[in-house]
């Protein structure tokens, strides 16, 4: 936390992304640290480049959709502090005393339900399911696989029988996984 | 030869060749048969747990082998008990570990293991050593040899762990906690209880500090040592399984047989080892279907029949040998034992759940307190103490006997309050404490992909705060496997996401099956 960082961000800021996220004000600071390193053009926001200049974050099969999920809220394309620190608040663990909205289990399935959603028509088709499969499952694999491998899925979650997985259909799906601790990091205080 | 001459006999009887075999053979065949009959008495098995059946089994035999002077096989051993006893159950449950789960608490599980083994160890032999300085126990016994009284008392058993927690099915991570912490404390145990041996034999006075940071540097090199030894049997099953498959009758015996040279070959060192984990994935992908049932099976057998003869060894043992009952000493090993376990537990968990996304309940904090059972480890190990050194040895047995048999009675007792087959009266005290059970399921296709996808997610996230938390770790670890190790070791081709394959493979086959009997 070096001086620059605080010198930026200012109490009242602090305070009302407290209110907002949960997060503790300790949490904030280092997380505003965080994303002035990620900052290279010093501008305040972050760009793309910016992003996916994680290496890491480059080879992940999902890498280009959660850099993705940070620019939904924005009209430009550019990410300010906020921005960035309202996404990652759904990553917060579920404390039973302290009940904030960003970071219930519904936000958190939302998440990964966007993952998905690519159009953001509020269903998963065949062919978005299949984009994510063919991501993730690399290319050693038939392309008839795949696709049985995504009717599959399909049939087992399609309640209503449109061949798609519509967001209510994605949590019923998922009923039986612990999505509080799987969608879960420690924010270092 | 004189007058008589021996025509050819129509029987002989050579009774001594076969003996050790035979004797082996009745052993188990007993076992079994108490085993049978166990189960088939519906009103004894409410009451008793069956281990409690073998070991009283096992007193009825060792009484009659001790009056009659029967046979000349001694029971149980130390070295029958490490080489042949303990190496099935340890392969068992290894190779059928939930990895991820496992790997997901290590953390947790490691400070238990290692941080609560020593603290256990310590403060039982100080506080024992307190006591008998007050003069309570009517005999003198030296500090050192009270710290290896302790150290072998100190451990969790994964025989006996293993035996409740299976039956009760409690909560996955639960499980997860008690079951690793039983498995990898041997080494630990086993560590101090050798160093506390050879601290004896220098003698108090002339322990340096030199030699209590030789300890320490041991301890660390059993620790790792042991790892690496098992990881590198376990690879090289896996490369071996890879060119297996015009042969697929010789599958399993690769499979136990070089998990069983990687545990002798730790035992060379007194080295714990980590065979089961590593091979798993890969020798799955390598080998036929009908060899994965043939390992399944064989390795329960193996495991569950050896628990069965431990626990009646322990009975008969408990006839065979020199006792010396010291009412006050029995007494405070098992307080203190408890208190400690409880104390323990509650500090450690305490320190653990500031780290831990999913915190360590109340009710957890119990169950893991309470699932710190002694049993045949403690035994085997308060066996190999020389007498000759330790004059106090027949004293150390008979409280650790006490101590494994007061346990048995507990998990009992635990078995009945969790699982609730005490009928009405139970039932408000599981709900009340409320201890989570674990549902067993396989994966549907959306919980598998899903669940992947959140782990994807989180790996981004992490590397996005510059985090090295578990997920990131974790996504280091696969791309490094699905680039270097699995190619080596895989004879299929590569690809990225096996477990979804497998899953889909899985369910199409339930399918089918399920097809097959209705139609």
């Amino acid at each position: 936390m070096g001086n620059k960082s605080s010198l930026m961000l200012q109490e009242q800021d602090i305070r009302d992304i407290q209110a907002e996220t949960g997060f503790l004000p300790s949490q904030i600071e280092r997380l505003y640290s965080r994303f002035t390193s990620l900052d290279k053009g010093d501008n305040g926001s972050l760009s793309r480049e910016d992003f996916l200049r994680i290496p890491e974050l480059a080879i992940n099969p999902l890498g280009d959709r959660i850099v993705h999920a940070f620019f939904k809220e924005s009209e430009d394309d550019r990410v300010n502090f906020c921005q960035f620190v309202r996404v990652l608040a759904h990553f917060r663990p579920i404390k039973r005393t302290q009940d904030n909205k960003l970071n219930a289990r519904e936000e958190k399935l939302r998440f990964a339900f966007k993952m998905y959603d690519l159009d953001d028509d509020e269903r998963i088709s065949r062919e978005e399911l299949l984009a994510v499969l063919h991501m993730m499952v690399g290319e050693n694999i038939s392309d008839e696989q795949l696709n049985s491998i995504a009717e599959r899925t399909i049939l087992e979650a399609d309640r209503d029988g449109d061949q798609m997985i519509s967001f209510e259909e994605f949590c019923t799906a998922l009923e039986r996984t612990d999505v509080e601790q799987k969608m879960s990091i420690k924010f270092l205080k | 030869h004189g007058g008589k001459l021996e025509r050819y006999p129509v029987a002989v009887i050579d009774f001594e060749r076969v003996q050790t075999p035979f004797i082996i053979g009745l052993w188990i065949f007993c076992a079994c048969l108490g085993k049978i009959g166990f189960h088939m008495a519906p009103k004894l098995s409410h009451i008793f747990p069956e281990s409690c059946m073998l070991i009283v089994l096992g007193v009825f035999i060792g009484l009659l082998l001790f009056y009659t002077n029967a046979a000349s096989v001694s029971p149980l051993t130390a070295d029958v008990f490490f080489l042949y006893m303990l190496p099935p159950i340890i392969l068992d449950a290894g190779y059928f570990m939930p990895n991820r789960l496992f790997f997901d608490h290590l953390g947790t599980i490691l400070v238990f293991a290692v941080v609560g083994t020593i603290w256990n160890c310590l403060t039982i032999g100080i506080s024992m050593y307190a006591v008998n300085l007050t003069g309570l126990f009517g005999v003198d016994v030296p500090m050192l040899h009270m710290f290896l009284f302790a150290a072998l008392i100190s451990a969790v058993d994964p025989v006996a762990v293993l035996a409740v927690f299976e039956e009760i099915h409690v909560e996955e991570v639960l499980y997860i906690l008690v079951f690793g912490e039983s498995l990898l404390n041997d080494g630990v145990t086993v560590v101090l209880y050798h160093m506390f041996e050879a601290f004896g034999e220098i003698g108090e006075e002339n322990v340096q500090v030199v030699d209590i940071l030789s300890g320490i540097a041991s301890f660390l090199l059993v620790c790792l040592g042991g790892v690496a030894i098992g990881i590198i049997w376990g690879f090289l099953t896996a490369f071996v399984t890879r060119f297996t498959n015009q042969v697929r009758v010789i599958e399993p015996i690769f499979v136990f047989v070089m998990s069983y040279l990687a545990y002798l070959n730790a035992e060379i060192f007194h080295f714990i080892t980590f065979c089961g984990i590593t091979m798993k994935n890969y020798v799955e992908q390598n080998i036929s279907t009908k060899s994965h049932t043939t390992i399944k099976y064989a390795m329960k057998m193996l495991a569950s029949s050896s628990e069965t003869i431990i626990f009646m060894f322990l009975g008969v043992s408990t006839v065979q040998y020199h006792h010396d009952w010291n009412t006050w000493f029995v007494v405070m090993t098992i307080l203190f034992c408890s208190v400690y376990r409880t104390l323990g537990t509650l500090i450690f968990s305490s320190i653990c759940n500031r780290f831990r996304v999913k915190k360590i309940s109340f009710t957890d904090k119990f169950v893991i307190s309470y699932g710190g059972l002694r049993g045949a480890v403690a035994f085997a190990l308060v066996l190999t103490i020389n007498s000759h050194h330790i004059p106090f040895q027949p004293m150390f047995l008979t409280a650790t006997i006490a101590m494994v048999l007061l346990h048995r009675v507990c998990c009992r007792w635990t078995r009945g309050l969790l699982s609730g087959v005490w009928g009405i009266t139970i039932k408000p005290l599981v709900q009340m404490l409320g201890v989570k059970r674990a549902e067993k399921r396989t994966l549907t296709m959306n919980e598998r992909l899903h669940e992947r996808s959140m782990d994807y997610i989180m790996a981004g996230i992490e590397d996005l705060m510059g985090k090295h938390g578990n997920f990131m770790l974790r996504d280091k670890f696969k791309r490094f496997n699905n680039k270097y190790i699995t190619p080596f070791l895989v004879r299929e081709q590569n690809i990225f996401e096996p477990k979804i394959l497998e899953t889909y493979s899985q369910i199409k086959m339930q399918e089918a099956m399920e097809n097959m009997s209705n139609s």
